[in-house]
């Protein structure tokens, strides 16, 4: 575009998926009354300490592995100082002098597009990561601007890659595929509209300073921020102006300035004085990495070879709802094949497009009986509309919460006679009554085009609803139609 | 600032004593947040050394602690010690005041001034009293992340004990300053008695010491300025009427009201040690001198200091004995028409333990005079039985 060349690079905040909060052992809600998950500490009460939860650090530490950084040995806390309503003691603690991992690395594929083709592979190197306190919300109300704590000192991740982000578009699949792993791995919920995961992007054009834009709340926000920010500075390029560094907001159009280098904020840091050096064994980061699930990417690459064979699309919608659908999946074409099912590709198709496309509901069928389905289908035992109309009912069982394990497929079939009648007199019976009604399309069949007979097919399987199979009207109109 | 504030929960001392029978009859005046060297810099106002006819000074910050146990009120009184706010009001108003090694009595619930030399201490008119108070008190606890770890403390327990006989008691050659002719008078008495006793005396040199009141007066303001961010009125404690309103305005009168002079000087001090334009060359350094400080105490004394994982070689003294302060209590009178900075210097012969985090007690020599005795880290028996060993004359 325009000659021009613009780098991103972006920093993350991950909310921690623990049980307590990072220095205190008050419990993490994001959905709790205002002020009901505050401990003495949080409020900063005079006289009140610290207390690391290390299983913040078991998180960070898995998130540092599967991004392939080096994690230090020991590291310590340092405070950051501003004076503000959502910050009870006067400092943030953080990581400025000594950041838990640095060096680290994430592939942005062409396949982790939404249109692969064309997309070169993209490293974006991870400058370091930092453990963190969160800050309070603040809410305004009326011109009040009003405090909730229970957010203070719950734990985060700061995640800072180096400028390698080449488009918008790039920036925004990496966040995306950030989102996805460390979901995958547990360590964060990756929700951008709840704030759980915020993202601010430095660009700069041509090399020159870079501006920071803050408080990008989805995906899509950042897209658009980063490219209305590559044009605006273009725009001030070409007519003439320095682009100074300083921090820009997004009002969902355009960036607009918020202070710049003169208004910087001196915050004062300084390491902790009462928080221990934490010291990591030798072994623990290979430890993590071993008993780290597969990743996302060696996922897809599994879902997308043989056997499985999910076409891609397929395969990254199956990631992005998470494992516990990826193993179904895996479970449920295990079961497919080992019944003797032949077309394996309806298992991830019906999984994909017929559930996860057709329903929000978390309540799933039990593997054996969507797979059952699967095989009814594919033996001929019932049609495929009857397997649809099945698929439905299952549906609406779990979205009303009515899908016991006393449901079975032959259960199914049974209460609503959806079982393949045998080709029978009534069958021919309406199929007579069918080319009787549409005396073109049968005497087209009976002059040699063969196609004509899928019209008639469609009418007999309309007034029959699907109570016999394709091939067995088929046969029957042939048959009828020789005569 | 937290004049009307009432803590919803209890620290770890009180809890300590009070399951232990102590009766608790209440709190003792003191410096604001622990800032001062005289006790004047109250929103109570002064607290008076009970010793003195004329309004003299009992020492501070826990002067209001030093004068109730002088004036018997109380058999023991606890203070806390950042630079000396034990030990100086101790040997002000002729008690003991004893600074424990730091991280063996917990901190939670101890309002921070600056925690990496903040040290919960104890006074009382009997050695004995103070060791009893000790051995209730020095217990870890999982709520202070300073508390010395249960494995340390085991090192420290299994450690032959030493017997307070025959021992190589050192004098500072920095210690040997300008001083009152009574302080310099006990200070001799008090050497003399003990190599009565046995012990024998050695000159030796902590030469980055004089380094140690500017080291001091960097670190502990740069924390306070951190610790205090939080007095803002919004939670809980004072808050000035025009931050209540929409004057624009949101903390600043309120820490103009709610702090006192001596804080905000201190404050402001921290505040600009701090800043990135002073931080390498101020706070850093500082932080180098105070490590360099405690590795030349470590080099003095004969036993190891626990806290140092590596090997180094070990000195041959097992405690140092010197003043507490350079002189007697000053009046009120003196202190009100003089320059508020001249007082920080009465923390010169204290604040070097607190840096290098060692045990040290103030024993009363007379009126209005104390003599410290220091020790290795960890070792606070030995240095509660020298000090048990001094008559007070």
């Amino acid at each position: 575009m325009s000659g021009h060349k613009l780098k991103c690079g972006l920093e993350v905040h991950a909310q921690l998926l623990t049980k307590q909060k990072l220095f205190s052992s008050t419990s993490t809600s994001f959905h709790a009354p205002p002020n009901t998950r505050v401990s003495y500490y949080d409020a900063a009460l005079p006289g009140t300490q610290p207390r690391f939860n290390y299983d913040c650090l078991r998180l960070a530490l898995t998130a540092a592995a599967a991004l392939n950084c080096d994690v230090k040995r020991s590291f310590s806390f340092d405070r950051k100082h501003y004076m503000y309503p959502d910050q009870p003691a006067g400092y943030q603690i953080t990581q400025h002098f000594e950041p838990f991992a640095m060096g680290g690395f994430l592939d942005v594929m062409a396949r982790d597009y939404s249109k692969p083709r064309g997309h070169p592979t993209t490293r974006v190197n991870i400058k370091q990561i930092q453990i963190e306190q969160d800050t309070a919300k603040t809410i305004y109300v009326d011109n009040v601007s009003q405090v909730d704590l229970n957010r203070t000192n719950t734990g985060l991740i700061e995640l800072v890659t180096e400028p390698d982000l080449p488009t918008a578009e790039s920036a925004g699949v990496f966040v995306k595929k950030l989102q996805t792993l460390l979901r995958h791995l547990g360590v964060c919920n990756g929700e951008m509209e709840t704030g759980a995961m915020r993202v601010d992007v430095n660009v700069s054009v041509d090399d020159g300073e870079r501006c920071e834009i803050k408080n990008l709340f989805s995906t899509s926000a950042v897209v658009a921020a980063i490219k209305a920010e590559f044009n605006r500075q273009i725009r001030d390029i070409e007519s003439g102006k320095v682009i100074s560094s300083e921090t820009r907001g997004w009002d969902g159009k355009e960036t607009w300035k918020l202070r710049g280098k003169e208004g910087s904020i001196d915050y004062r840091y300084m390491p902790d004085p009462e928080l221990p050096v934490v010291r990591l064994p030798d072994s623990i980061v290979e430890k993590i990495r071993r008993s780290m699930p597969a990743l996302p990417d060696q996922v897809l690459d599994e879902l997308v070879a043989a056997p499985y064979n999910v076409p891609l699309v397929d395969a990254k919608t199956l990631m992005d709802h998470g494992m516990r659908y990826v193993n179904f999946y895996r479970d449920s074409h295990a079961l497919f094949t080992k019944s003797g099912g032949k077309k394996t590709s309806i298992v991830s198709n019906w999984l994909v497009h017929r559930w996860l496309g057709q329903t929000e509901t978390q309540v799933f069928p039990s593997v054996q009986v969507f797979t059952d389905l699967l095989i009814a289908m594919d033996k001929g035992e019932i049609t495929s509309t009857s397997a649809k109309l099945i698929l439905k009912h299952l549906v609406g069982l779990a979205e009303s919460n009515e899908l016991t394990p006393d449901v079975t497929i032959k259960s199914i079939i049974d209460e609503f006679d959806l079982g393949t009648a045998e080709a029978d007199d009534q069958l021919d019976a309406v199929c007579a009554g069918v080319i009787e009604e549409n005396p073109d399309a049968a005497n087209r069949y009976r002059s040699g085009k063969r196609n004509a007979v899928s019209f008639l097919l469609g009418a007999t399987m309309k007034a029959t609803q699907g109570t016999y199979s394709p091939a067995q009207v088929k046969s029957a109109l042939e048959r009828l139609l020789k005569n | 600032m937290l004049r009307n504030y009432k803590s919803p929960y209890e620290s770890s001392v009180v809890t300590l004593l009070k399951d232990e029978g102590f009766n608790l009859i209440g709190k003792a005046n003191m410096d604001e947040f622990a800032m001062g060297t005289n006790n004047t810099f109250s929103c109570f106002g002064p607290t008076l050394n009970p010793l003195y006819e004329e309004p003299t000074s009992p020492g501070g910050s826990s002067g209001g602690s030093a004068a109730a146990v002088a004036a018997e009120f109380c058999d023991v009184a606890l203070g806390t010690d950042t630079g000396g706010s034990v030990r100086l009001p101790a040997a002000y108003c002729s008690v003991y005041g004893f600074k424990p090694s730091y991280g063996l009595i917990s901190r939670y619930g101890v309002v921070s001034y600056a925690q990496s030399l903040d040290t919960v201490g104890i006074l009382a008119r009997e050695v004995k009293h103070i060791a009893r108070v000790f051995h209730v008190l020095n217990q870890y606890d999982q709520r202070d992340p300073t508390s010395l770890c249960p494995e340390l403390r085991q090192t420290l327990g299994s450690r032959q004990k030493k017997e307070a006989k025959g021992l190589r008691i050192g004098i500072l050659s920095q210690a040997i300053l300008e001083m009152s002719p009574e302080i310099k008078k006990a200070w001799a008495g008090v050497l003399e008695d003990l190599q009565d006793q046995g012990h024998t005396i050695h000159t030796v040199s902590v030469p980055t010491m004089k380094y140690a009141l500017p080291t001091y007066f960097m670190v502990s303001p740069a924390e306070a300025s951190s610790n205090l961010a939080r007095y803002d009125g919004i939670r809980y404690g004072t808050r000035a009427e025009t931050d209540r309103d929409s004057h624009d305005t949101l903390y600043a009168p309120t820490r103009t009201e709610g702090f006192g002079p001596e804080v905000q000087r201190r404050l402001l001090l921290g505040t600009f040690n701090l800043s990135a334009g002073a931080f390498e060359g101020h706070f850093k350094k500082a932080l180098m001198v105070r490590r360099i400080i405690r590795d030349e105490f470590n080099a003095l004394f004969a036993s190891k200091n626990v806290l140092v994982e590596e090997d180094y070689e070990t000195g041959d003294i097992d405690v140092l004995v010197h003043p507490t302060a350079l002189t007697p209590p000053p009046s009120l009178d003196k202190i009100n028409h003089g320059d508020p900075i001249e007082h920080y210097t009465n923390d010169v012969l204290t604040v070097p333990a607190n840096l290098a985090g060692l045990p040290a007690i103030s024993v009363p020599r007379g009126k209005g005079a104390g003599m410290q005795v220091w020790g290795q880290y960890g070792d606070d028996e030995l240095v509660l039985s020298v000090a048990a060993q001094i008559s007070k004359q």
